[in-house]
């Protein structure tokens, strides 16, 4: 869509208009939800934030000023909510799958849901191993596609800061993922889950 | 070039982002060294098999929800 015309869009849903309302916040219901899906790596998790990042825009689009795109500004409502999240789950954090003890007897239905598939690899590794400021970065970057200029107005942080830490957080990801790997997705390597869980 | 500046330049590298000058010079020490190529090669991969996540269609229409408040607000 052409920035002019999302402007537009913009400023109508801003004075009531229900139609702009609806063409903007529906253009990006995909986008946010995948963005919670990418950060929290739960589905219901997802729907929750999601949620509660449209009610939020909602309220607060009166002072959207069109200093950044809308999805930016969105985006950064999703980041600060994503982030008050895990502030109140830090003490029940949750348990990497791949603690839990499962014996190895038998076709255990668990086991086929570890085994499944790439989708939960790369979802269990943002959400288990890599620290939420690298998670943050990687999901924006290499998910979301966002430009460094753009991650660091919605991260806070300077350009330099934002390149440094999307480099170590690759390097992380790569480390815990592409070392130990996922065997069943990349030929090279073994799958942490299918080594632990011995599927 | 030594291996930490190389190392420096490999994210803005993948993303198209470094300029020719530095670009030319990582990929001259990427020539030489095996160990960054690796590291390099790595990253590469990470980025592919990160691609490869998929998009999924959100559950629900949101903007019923909001809706609902817009309406609680009147």
């Amino acid at each position: 869509m052409e920035e002019a015309e999302n402007l537009t869009l913009i400023e109508k849903a801003k004075s009531g208009d229900e139609e702009a309302f609806n063409d903007l916040f529906g253009r990006e219901q995909k986008y946010l939800f995948n963005l919670m899906l990418q950060l929290t790596g739960d589905v219901a998790d997802a729907d929750d934030l999601t949620q509660e990042a449209f009610i939020k825009a909602y309220r607060n689009l009166a002072s959207f000023r069109l200093q950044a795109s809308f999805r930016t500004w969105l985006t950064r409502i999703a980041i600060n909510i994503f982030r008050n999240e895990l502030r109140k789950r830090a003490r029940h954090s949750s348990l990497c799958l791949e603690e839990i003890m499962i014996p190895a007897d038998g076709d255990r239905p668990e086991r086929v849901v570890i085994k499944s598939e790439l989708q939960w690899c790369i979802l269990h590794n943002l959400r288990h191993h890599l620290p939420k400021k690298y998670r943050e970065v990687l999901v924006l970057r290499d998910l979301q596609n966002l430009s460094y200029k753009e991650i660091s107005g919605i991260l806070g942080w300077s350009l330099s800061r934002t390149k440094t830490n999307l480099y170590r957080a690759r390097q992380m990801f790569r480390r815990r993922f592409v070392n130990e790997g996922c065997k069943a997705f990349t030929d090279d390597y073994l799958c942490i889950c299918e080594g632990i869980l011995s599927l | 070039m030594n291996c930490r500046e190389a190392k420096a330049f490999f994210s803005e590298h993948l993303d198209g982002t470094l300029s020719a000058k530095s670009r030319a010079a990582m990929i001259k020490h990427l020539e030489s060294c095996p160990d960054c190529r690796v590291d390099y090669e790595g990253l590469m991969k990470i980025q592919k098999v990160l691609k490869k996540l998929k998009e999924v269609d959100s559950p629900r229409d949101y903007r019923i929800a909001v809706s609902k408040k817009k309406k609680g607000k009147r």
